[in-house]
């Protein structure tokens, strides 16, 4: 199996060279920048590569965007004022110290698997033109990865909340979910990991033959049928708890069967 | 002040300091101290910060251009 990353038509902010890319005496590389949309509070010292400190923020909000980096850090420019002229520091910073959250949602296996819009995320890597993101679910599913263009990517708080979906409640019987596209796909369309399946209501909304039609509804969504031996039935969830795992997902065969499913509605 | 032209940003004063960033032509900046044709430079709504002026003991340390540059 490998990791399905879903490339999501939209706007492409990151741009070679950036905007005020410094003068060749500054920073000689043609780094590509990943510029993401609007300011945040980034609350942290800013160190230069070797680790030592340039700078530090005030909990005023600056502008963001990002560099290639190999390292486990993130490398990005921090701007003051946030947009337009003004002064940039580059530095490295944890990628938890920079709020990020997905401006729309993110299609990880179209039709079955997304990340919410307004979903916080983190950035796993940047690229040239494409930002890798993580969104872990708060209720004990699996984190989701996907990559998408800089200008899906917004600096910031997250914007909503989860809610519940309504139907029929289930939970993992296990830690694995196999998630097939229809009630009769010889395979599935991918597998998620539930790090608290006892945590985890899933909501079904209807039935065929040993299959649930399961939708969830949180930072991850999806909406897949579901072996009814890896569900057990439930009741609606009193509290969540937050829980982080992983999950890989397999690229759907050429020509597998795929239904059209009526997108779930949210009640914000 | 205003930033006449897009400079580098230096750690130190000098031209061989450390260059953390850089600032846009038409940037405004408050202007401090000058030492060896460098000033030191603070930004104007204060969002990013010295590092020298938030710990202990000061230092040289700061955001600093070519004092030609203002």
């Amino acid at each position: 199996m490998r990791k399905v990353v879903a490339l999501v038509v939209g706007l492409v902010s990151c741009t070679t060279p950036p905007r005020g890319r410094a003068p060749a005496a500054v920073a000689p590389e043609p780094d590509p920048v990943c510029r993401v949309a609007g300011k945040t509070v980034v609350p942290t010292l800013l160190r230069a590569a070797d680790g030592h400190a340039i700078a530090r923020t005030s909990g005023l909000p600056v502008g963001v965007a990002f560099r290639p980096n190999a390292a486990k850090s993130v490398r990005a420019t921090f701007s003051s004022p946030p947009e337009g002229a003004g002064v940039h520091v580059e530095a490295h910073v944890e990628a938890r110290d920079v709020p990020l959250r997905v401006a729309s949602r993110v299609a990880v296996v179209p039709e079955h698997l997304w990340i919410a819009a307004g979903a916080p995320v983190t950035v796993a890597s940047v690229d040239q033109s494409t930002v890798r993101i993580v969104a872990s679910s708060p209720i004990g599913l699996g984190d989701v990865t996907a990559e998408v263009p800089c200008g899906d990517v917004v600096v910031g708080a997250p914007a909503t909340t989860s809610v519940p979906v309504g139907g029929q409640p289930f939970h993992p019987v296990g830690k694995v979910l196999h998630l097939f596209a229809t009630a009769s796909a010889p395979a599935p369309a991918g597998v998620l990991r539930a790090t608290s399946p006892e945590l985890v209501t899933l909501w079904s909304v209807g039935s065929s033959g040993a299959r649930q039609h399961v939708v969830f509804e949180d930072w991850i969504a999806f909406d897949a049928w579901i072996p009814e031996q890896e569900l057990l039935p439930g009741r609606a969830p009193t509290a969540t708890t937050a829980a982080v795992g992983s999950s890989t997902w397999p690229t759907p065969a050429e020509g597998s069967p795929r239904t059209t499913v009526a997108p779930m509605v949210k009640s914000r | 002040m205003k930033v006449r032209k897009e400079t580098p940003l230096h750690a130190l004063p000098g031209g061989d300091a450390e260059v953390i960033g850089w600032v846009d032509l038409g940037a405004e900046v408050y202007a401090f101290d000058t030492v060896n044709g460098y000033t030191r430079i603070g930004t104007r709504d204060g969002a990013l910060r010295l590092v020298s002026l938030d710990w202990p003991a000061p230092d040289q340390g700061g955001f600093w251009i070519r004092s030609d540059a203002l």
